[in-house]
């Protein structure tokens, strides 16, 4: 009872009623049933320091991701794994990131962003509808997750992240259709942490010289 | 930040790629001799402009990430890098200070406060004037050459640095001793590759191109 009206005060002008499981299914998560990698350009600003450069997003060819980010001159800052079968893999973190309270929200932010890092579980309260908006509501562990799906092209436009009494984490996408959303921003209610992803069309080439 | 600092210079000094025999690449026969023509070529060099291509090989990736920008450089220790493909970022290193303008916005940083960024100055200005090969102590450096250029080959001392760059190599045009391409080489066998093309020396640079305007 009480959650349910966090929830609605989080949502005051959505209407909570008993969900179906339909509309959730039918909602599309950014990143899935991607075929080729994503690029964009990535601005990662945690606590006074400030990172720039490519983010690699690349599909796995059961489930997951593999997920690079590097500075404008190549230097890999992380290179974190999302497998549905192996789980979470960490290759690589520049010794200055390299910490578990730093790993560990990364790899909660990023899979958000993926969808990697989502709930297996129904949504436990839908609340609808203000703007052409549903929000879904999941509960895992002491988390709640409220994903905010476009009525019309049935994508996540926002997650908001919460422990039962702090927001914690909110996710905004931007983007017309397709798999990848055209921006990203993530952003931490509690810490500085701030994420941004504009996507761009990488220069690519198939050959050696 | 600051070993983000230490790389990024690392990588824009050195660099490195997968070069080894294949490429016709033997001993150099007189290091010395070639350190020193590298240093008269360096002291009368004034400013270089090029441009310069970047790729990026992730083993992740079939296909490689480009990069394109320009390059400039004019003495005493004024760089210039500017990518403008797939986006547009500037660094500036002048007159003891650091601008980076980005998207999102723009940001300096005092060089003689900062000691990272001091050492950025100092490791991008001794790549392209030949000083890093001085660095005995802080690479294992390996000479070679083919008919058309010199490679230097440097492997970091610090273990620490060698976690993340495996080999770093610069290769030496040798017309005119300068620098026609960076490489650095990942643990994992990932790279980047930074190649200089269409360079212009001892041109007439405005000093307001190292402005931070």
């Amino acid at each position: 009872m009480f959650f349910g009206s966090c929830a609605v005060s989080l949502f005051s002008e959505c209407q909570c009623y008993d969900r179906t499981e339909t509309g959730w299914q039918e909602a599309s998560l950014w990143f899935q049933n991607d075929d080729s990698y994503s690029l964009f350009n990535a601005t990662i600003d945690i606590r006074k320091n400030h990172y720039t450069g490519l983010m690699v997003m690349n599909p796995l060819p059961v489930d997951g991701h593999r997920v690079i980010f590097m500075t404008e001159f190549g230097l890999k800052v992380f290179d974190m794994e999302f497998s549905s079968a192996e789980g979470f893999n960490l290759y690589y973190c520049m010794a200055a990131l390299n910490r578990k309270p730093v790993i560990k929200t990364l790899r909660n932010d990023i899979g958000l962003i993926t969808g990697n890092e989502r709930a297996d579980c129904p949504p436990s309260a839908l609340c609808n509808e203000k703007a052409g908006e549903t929000v879904y509501k999941f509960k895992i562990n002491r988390n709640r997750y409220y994903y905010t799906v476009d009525n019309e092209t049935l994508k996540i436009s926002s997650v908001l992240q919460t422990s039962p009494l702090f927001k914690k984490v909110r996710i905004e996408f931007y983007g017309a259709g397709g798999n990848r959303p055209d921006s990203v921003t993530l952003e931490h209610y509690n810490t500085t942490l701030i994420i941004k992803l504009a996507h761009i069309n990488g220069i690519i080439k198939t050959s050696d010289e | 930040m600051h070993r983000l600092i230490i790389l990024m210079v690392l990588n824009l000094v050195t660099c490195a790629l997968n070069v080894s025999a294949q490429d016709g690449y033997v001993p150099v026969v007189d290091a010395g001799d070639f350190k020193s023509r590298l240093e008269s070529v360096s002291e009368a060099v004034q400013t270089i402009e090029s441009d310069f291509i970047q790729e990026k090989k992730l083993s992740v990736l079939a296909d490689k990430i480009i990069s394109k920008g320009s390059f400039s450089f004019r003495k005493q220790n004024n760089i210039r890098w500017e990518y403008t493909e797939p986006y547009r970022y500037l660094i500036i290193l002048s007159g003891g200070r650091v601008f980076i303008s980005e998207e999102s916005g723009q940001n300096q940083y005092d060089l003689e406060s900062n000691r990272m960024f001091r050492e950025m100055n100092r490791f991008i200005s001794g790549c392209i004037q030949g000083d890093i090969l001085k660095d005995d102590a802080g690479y294992h450096i390996e000479y070679l050459e083919n008919e058309k250029e010199y490679f230097v080959k440097l492997v970091p001392s610090s273990r620490v640095l060698r976690e993340m760059l495996n080999e770093v190599q610069i290769a030496f045009d040798k017309a005119d001793l300068t620098v026609t391409r960076i490489t650095m080489v990942e643990p994992g066998g990932d790279y980047t590759k930074i190649s200089f093309v269409n360079k212009k020396l001892n041109t007439d640079i405005p000093v307001e191109k190292f402005s931070f305007n």
